[in-house]
């Protein structure tokens, strides 16, 4: 009986587990993203799954070990002037009851820097992102952050919501591996209902949504 | 260790982040409201309890600490009003549960209004840091050891952190200078013109874990 209820709340326990490691993943990834160390950054993906991919906003999907290092590669020179700081809040993460998949939406304001284009700017949006464990650790499996605005600092998104030449739309990460899937920035003239919805409570445990997660990570890889 | 202990250390840990989670933001209300309260959560009883805000120096011990806090009397004054937020925090603890690392990144705003002491009069600003961030367990509760707020900017809400990085120095009275105190330890703001590599790091998984009580 004893092991039974101490089965019962090692479950519980992992489920709370489970959401702070998520968070923690998720934080760091923005701290090494914000530090430009495109090295740490990559380590927090999924390293077994094929499918594993990222997107940002216009960038199109990279997929693949391959594809993630396009997207975030190192640099031989740091950057002058450039600071970019991508934040996440207010995550609602659900995690599958077998422990092992699970998908976190955040909002994410943030701020950008490009000092020798006279560029100082605000940028907001949202991740829509799956996450997958690998050997007891979690890592990222799908980041998809969709683009709310990307604004200067003296304009503001009503009147410029993406500043041009900014994002990874373009060379040197141009071409992605395959087209964007989802794009609708702020638009003045229509109505905002800026997606992703946050996960319904238990929606990992349907099974076709798990079974469509776990496709992707296999058969997501470029052929 | 049974399963039945191992499982308590695990919800200990559980418990432990929660705490110092509600410890940080219970600092940041104290802070954006009545400041002389967050003496309340600083450890009294360890040894080299510390703050650093920007480039104010280091306030060395309780007491060199509560001098910034209850100072300026300028934060009460009509038309005042500060917010830092926190967070991505990045919380790591050691092995013992008694000492614990955070980094988080830190917006906020600064409004100062209309005449007060030492600053530029008419003041709105949008402000950006990170939080280094040493706690300790004293007694059972966690407090704030060493706390370091890192500036990325502070500037006016019409000029931008391009044009300029900071709205004033610490180093003028009555902040400064603290009279136990020693030299900044690191403030490096944006810089258009050069690297950002803006520290501190995030602390590594389990980088906190042979860590004990100083």
């Amino acid at each position: 009986v004893e092991s039974e209820e101490l089965k019962h709340l090692e479950s519980i326990v992992a489920h709370a587990e489970n959401q702070l490691a998520i968070e923690q993943l998720q934080s760091r990834y923005q701290h090494w993203l914000s530090l430009d160390r495109m090295d740490k950054v990559r380590s927090l993906f999924a390293m077994n799954a094929p499918g594993v991919s990222a997107e940002e906003g216009d960038s199109g999907v990279f997929v693949g070990l391959e594809g993630i290092a396009r997207l975030y590669p190192d640099k031989d020179t740091p950057e002058l002037g450039v600071y970019y700081e991508q934040r996440a809040t207010n995550p609602i993460i659900e995690v599958a009851s077998d422990g092992q998949r699970a998908r976190g939406v955040w909002f994410s304001p943030g701020i950008l820097t490009e000092g020798t284009k006279d560029i100082q700017g605000w940028i907001y949006g949202k991740y829509d992102n799956d996450y997958i464990k690998e050997d007891g650790e979690w890592r990222i499996l799908h980041l998809r952050w969709r683009e709310t605005f990307t604004t200067s600092f003296e304009k503001g998104w009503l009147w410029e919501t993406h500043i041009a030449g900014v994002g990874k739309c373009r060379p040197p990460y141009w071409p992605a591996d395959e087209p964007t899937t989802y794009h609708m920035p702020f638009d003045r003239s229509r109505v905002n209902y800026m997606l992703p919805e946050p996960p319904e409570l238990g929606s990992l445990d349907s099974s076709q949504s798990s079974e469509a997660m776990l496709e992707s990570a296999v058969e997501g890889a470029p052929r | 260790m049974s399963g039945r202990e191992e499982l308590m250390a695990r919800i200990r840990r559980i418990q432990d982040i929660n705490a110092i989670r509600n410890l940080h933001n219970r600092y940041l209300y104290f802070l954006s409201m009545d400041s002389s309260r967050v003496m309340e959560l600083w450890a009294t009883k360890t040894p080299g309890a510390t703050f650093e805000a920007g480039n104010s120096g280091v306030y060395e011990g309780p007491e060199s600490i509560s001098h910034f806090f209850m100072e300026p009397e300028a934060r009460r004054l009509p038309g005042a009003y500060y917010e830092f937020l926190a967070d991505n925090a990045v919380i790591e603890i050691s092995d013992d549960g008694q000492v614990a690392k955070e980094v988080s990144f830190s917006p906020g705003i600064t409004t100062v209004w209309p005449e007060h002491a030492g600053s530029q009069n008419k003041l709105q600003a949008w402000c950006s840091g990170k939080y280094d961030i040493d706690y300790v367990k004293e007694d059972g509760e966690w407090r704030i050891w060493q706390l370091r707020w890192r500036t990325t900017f502070q500037t006016p809400f019409d000029k931008g952190w391009l044009h300029q990085q900071d709205i004033s120095s610490m180093r003028t009275p009555p902040y400064y200078p603290s009279e136990s105190g020693s030299l900044t330890t690191c403030y490096q703001p944006v810089n258009r013109w050069g690297v950002n590599y803006m520290l501190p790091e995030p602390p590594e998984p389990g980088s906190v874990r042979g860590r004990s009580t100083p």
